[in-house]
């Protein structure tokens, strides 16, 4: 079984749809180029020249797209385009969204394109950045507490579903069932969940992949949020133990913010910014709850890789990911039992 | 019967050949896939030589759990019924049920991790 190719998207295709969608007289398209990021979906720099439109001049985008294999909990482009429509429209450093193809007859798939926000994404280099960690943290902890300000009722977003936590577990579970062979580790970890599972929780806006990798930092300022794609309703703390999951620190696990600051530098921020307490104790349930979830999204990595439709070393490593975080679950959870 | 060398004999010098041999001489774009090639033989390698070992370990925990004495041929479909008595909080009747049930994952799960990153072992996991 080859490696499977990333198919790059045709550029003529692409020029020949954005003359249209922007009405121009003429749109040229420079070679594509795979940026970093984007475990599910691919990014691709999109350097076009536009003439004869509003839009007049040369442009750096982003064209978003699916890999040729996904993940059932990744929403499809039209509805991540809503949402980043959404989040920049209400200020929560998202990309500017600009354009939406669902015409699969234009790159085999659909995508969308927006504006490429400047600053480096890759986790691994994130981490070893000189910058300031305290000041990075606090806007880290005031970005969040931005997105968790919006409650439901959001009658823009009227598909988003609500994960708190009994929802998500019941969502590993759903998965768990429909895989061959069992995962005893995980299972237990959700079941401590189960036990432990708020019962009175609130629902914001999460972003629901918040971490280090997922944001761009240019000149040592939080520049972006990327990857809504998972956005939803849920709880709050999902999004800090989330960030502040060990999974998420890239080897930099001395940084539990995301391999980048301290708890002190990162929670009493968000305490302050959002108004809501972050108890330690919901803080490690939340920790523990993103490992299982990230352990969960490996598995699908790994399926697509064994699905045949998307051959990929890179995937069938994901999968190898679960050891790792299996062991964490245990570690995190020594305490009470 | 095979001739040596056995596949574990011909993983490791595959990936020896690779570190030693190609890894030093790769353009900058090569590194990271050879980084994987290697990553993934050196996961193979330990897995193979330790399945063994690994099976009847997690054999003798789920006989000690289920105060049976089965071999190791059911250990795929143990592991389901395993799996599926967890979700259902079988082992939660006692303490030391409970207990037993943890130490038997942590055998596992450290040995799973002692095959995927052995560094992973090395230092313990930072908490709040």
């Amino acid at each position: 079984m080859p490696a499977a190719q990333i198919p790059t998207p045709n550029t003529d295709a692409i020029a020949h749809y954005l003359r249209e969608a922007c009405k121009a007289d003429t749109a040229q398209v420079a070679p594509l180029a795979l940026l970093s990021g984007g475990a599910i979906q691919q990014n691709w720099q999109l350097t076009v020249t536009i003439v004869g439109s509003s839009l007049d001049g040369e442009h750096t985008w982003v064209l978003r797209t699916d890999a040729p294999a996904t993940v059932a909990s990744s929403l499809p482009r039209s509805r991540e385009f809503d949402i980043i429509r959404f989040a920049h429209a209400r200020g929560l450093l998202a990309p500017k969204p600009l354009l939406l193809c669902e015409d699969v007859a234009v790159i085999g798939r659909p995508f969308f394109v927006m504006e490429k926000l400047p600053g480096i994404a890759a986790g691994h280099k994130v981490v070893r950045l000189d910058v300031d960690r305290r000041a990075l943290a606090r806007e880290l902890a005031l970005a969040a507490a931005r997105i968790h300000a919006i409650r439901p009722p959001l009658a823009d977003l009227p598909f988003l579903k609500t994960f708190l936590a009994r929802d998500v577990i019941a969502a590993c579970r759903s998965y768990l069932d429909t895989l061959d062979e069992p995962h005893p580790v995980l299972e237990w970890g959700l079941r401590w969940c189960e036990r432990r599972a708020p019962d009175d929780e609130e629902t914001t806006f999460v972003h629901r992949d918040f971490r280090t990798g997922n944001y761009l930092v240019h000149e040592g300022k939080l520049a972006g949020l990327l990857d809504w794609e998972f956005a939803a309703l849920g709880n709050p703390l999902e999004d800090i133990g989330w960030i502040c999951a060990k999974c998420w620190c890239f080897r930099h696990e001395h940084h539990i913010v995301g391999g980048m600051a301290d708890l002190d530098d990162f929670i009493p921020a968000y305490e302050a910014a959002s108004g809501r307490k972050v108890p330690r104790d919901a803080l490690r349930y939340w920790q523990v709850m993103a490992h299982i979830r990230w352990a969960i999204i490996a598995l699908q990595q790994a399926q697509r890789h064994l699905s045949s439709v998307e051959p990929s070393l890179e995937l069938a490593l994901t999968g190898k990911i679960v050891a790792e975080l299996e062991w964490e679950v245990l570690q995190l959870t020594d305490r009470d039992t | 019967m095979n001739d040596h060398p056995t596949p574990l004999e011909l993983i490791h010098i595959a990936n020896a050949t690779l570190a030693a041999e190609v890894l030093p001489g790769a353009r900058p774009d090569q590194l990271y896939p050879l980084r994987m090639i290697v990553n993934a033989l050196g996961i193979a390698a330990r897995e193979l030589e330790a399945h063994d070992k690994d099976i009847a370990d997690e054999t003798r925990g789920l006989n000690l759990l289920y105060n049976d004495n089965k071999n190791l041929d059911a250990i795929g479909v143990r592991n389901r019924r395993f799996a599926r008595d967890i979700r259902h909080g079988v082992f939660e009747s006692d303490i030391a049920r409970e207990a037993q049930l943890r130490q038997h994952l942590i055998v596992v799960a450290r040995r799973k991790l002692a095959a995927a990153y052995p560094k992973g072992l090395q230092s313990p996991g930072e908490k709040v």
